[in-house]
């Protein structure tokens, strides 16, 4: 009992939306380089269509598949430089333009993932 | 001048004699047979990359921070010893660096590194000063439960890795994590543009470094009580698993909470410390951005010998850190508040209290030395190449491990009978380092008085 009670204390301590400190080095690792996530807990393509009114965009896998993702207002959005060997930086919902290429983590199980996403975080190629 | 003439008696005699000390002389310098491989191929990888790689960057490898010759850590006596061009002064060399990656003064003087945990947008203004945490036994102490922690990278998966227990990018996982090093500390300048400061570690470089991390230390928790004979030691392991209520935390001495929740994070207060010095001018707010003050446990087993503690090198001693459970800074934290069990404090030791759970903390880490040093000899005394390490360095860092042994134990006063085989132990170690020709036989007497230690200190 006490220990359960224990973990109920850490539980309620630890804020529901805790965004992980170190994983902000996340910023500089290219899109399709992060360690265990890259096409695994994320997907890769290019940006169909952008909402910026709700946050959401479409994005088309190179197997042609295209996804829905939601929740970009509140998650990181990191402008991906490497390829012009250029310093990779925090961006914006603007930076999400039709044609780029996009890495989205999304929330959740790549086994229960359909093609409607929660974003995690997203990184977007810009090559100027 | 004749020639010999060998039908002569003497003259062939003289020749046998000289033949056979030209043999003896020989077979004396020769050293041992190479010594054959043994273990991982993958760690022996991983280890090289580790000590060895510096992935691009700005000359630092793994091994600039996490020392093999001072227990995978950097403390202040032993940065004191470094050469003034060593790497892990980057930013006192190299002008692109000389702000906003390092406090060369914290360094020197406390051992402290520089952590951008809440991003990089703000270096001058936002970054953490914390310690280097050993890496032994990471195999049983970074897993936690997905079904009682939030955050999770899944929900099978959650592990804990760094001070705050947020530390690598990516899966966050241990192999994930050197991907978030490289970045944090190799770069060469603070723009950090992956393919221009630094590479990225390869997918096959995170398996390999993984595979060696996950190879250091124990394997296996332990499994208290253990038979222990010093009296003050014995005491010491009851009162950690009752009043002192660390077992808690660190059950088994370990990193992991008790009933399976796997390790965790907790605010302790530690942060709530007086600091006389000013030397801890930035608030680390722990885990997450902002964070919610909770550090990450470590394992105790590894504690007496890996000083200074805490995420900040805050307290110098083992005494002093089980003290610091007395503290107010503690009793009224979160996590002292909900040890209270309805008491007024959630721990009150007398002194001879916390002397005796320090006790108890020396004496298992001499005991873990022991183990690894059963380890190391063991390959000496079997000349093979543990997961790639020649017998003639493993020898090398035999010695450091059981000048650590002897360290914790006279520290505390503790089992001067086993201190006198230890340091017995020492001579033979350092004489098979000196004389490659007798290695095997060293290794194997250096054994015997290591065990024989080992017998006096736990039944």
């Amino acid at each position: 009992m006490l220990t359960r009670l224990f973990f109920l204390g850490v539980l309620l301590a630890l804020p529901a939306s805790a965004l992980f400190a170190q994983y902000t080095t996340e910023e500089f690792v290219p899109i399709g380089a992060s360690p265990g996530v890259s096409n695994i807990y994320s997907i890769i393509g290019k940006i169909a269509t952008v909402n910026q009114e709700n946050g959401s965009l479409t994005v088309s896998d190179s197997s042609g598949v295209t996804y829905l993702v939601t929740n970009l207002k509140g998650v990181s959005i990191w402008l991906d430089r490497s390829k012009v060997k250029g310093k990779n930086e925090v961006g914006s919902l603007a930076d999400l333009q039709p044609g780029r290429t996009v890495e989205v983590k999304y929330k959740g199980d790549p086994a229960t993932r359909g093609t409607s996403l929660t974003a995690d975080w997203v990184k977007v190629e810009v090559t100027s | 001048m004749k020639p010999l003439n060998l039908k002569h008696p003497a003259a062939l005699i003289g020749l046998i004699a000289l033949l056979g000390l030209i043999t003896l002389i020989t077979l004396f310098f020769r050293g041992p047979p190479e010594p054959t491989p043994a273990g991982d191929p993958l760690v022996a990888k991983g280890r090289d990359l580790f000590f060895k790689e510096t992935f691009n960057g700005n000359g630092r490898t793994c091994g600039t921070c996490h020392r093999a010759e001072n227990n995978l850590i950097i403390d202040a006596a032993f940065i004191a010893t470094l050469p003034n061009n060593d790497p892990l002064f980057i930013a006192e060399i190299n002008p692109d660096l000389n702000k906003n990656f390092e406090d060369p003064k914290l360094m020197r003087k406390r051992g402290l590194i520089l952590e951008n945990q809440d991003g990089f947008e703000d270096l001058a203004g936002n970054f953490n000063m914390r310690g280097v945490p050993h890496v032994f036994s990471q195999r049983i102490s970074i897993d936690s439960n997905p079904r009682v922690r939030t955050g999770c990278i899944s929900d099978t998966k959650c592990p804990r890795t760094g001070w705050s227990g947020d530390g690598a990018p990516g899966s966050r996982d241990l192999k994930a994590f050197a991907t978030g090093a490289v970045t944090q500390h190799f770069t060469k300048t603070t723009d950090r543009k992956p393919g221009v400061d630094f590479r990225l570690p390869t997918e096959e470089e995170l398996v390999a470094l993984e595979a060696f991390q996950l190879s250091l230390g124990r394997q296996a928790e332990l499994k208290l009580p253990l038979p222990l004979k010093s009296p003050e030691a014995i005491k010491g392991q009851e009162i950690f698993n009752t009043t002192g209520k660390c077992l808690r935390c660190h059950a088994n001495a370990g990193a992991n909470v008790p009933g399976g929740g796997g390790n965790s994070n907790f605010n302790t207060g530690v942060e709530d410390l007086p600091d006389p010095t000013g030397d801890f001018s930035e608030v680390d707010d722990g885990l997450g951005s902002p964070g919610d003050g909770t550090f990450n446990t470590p394992s105790l087993v590894e504690a007496a010998d890996t000083g200074p503690f805490f995420h900040n090198n805050s307290v110098d001693t083992i005494e002093g850190a089980v003290a610091f459970y007395n503290s107010d800074a503690f009793n009224n934290s979160p996590s002292g508040q909900f040890l209270r069990d309805g008491a007024d404090r959630a721990i009150a030791l007398d002194g001879t209290q916390v002397k005796a759970v320090a006790a108890f903390l020396r004496a298992i880490n001499a005991l873990d030395n022991i183990r690894e040093l059963n380890n190391l000899l063991g390959a000496v005394a079997a000349n093979v190449l543990l997961a790639g390490e020649h017998p003639a360095d493993v020898v090398k860092r035999a010695v450091n491990d059981i000048d650590d042994a002897i360290m914790v134990l006279q520290e505390g006063g503790l089992h001067p009978d086993a201190v006198q085989q230890l340091q017995e132990a020492r001579g033979l170690t350092v004489e098979a380092d000196t004389s490659p020709s007798s290695r095997i036989k060293l290794a194997k007497q250096a054994l015997e008085a290591i065990n024989e230690a080992k017998s006096l200190i736990l039944g």
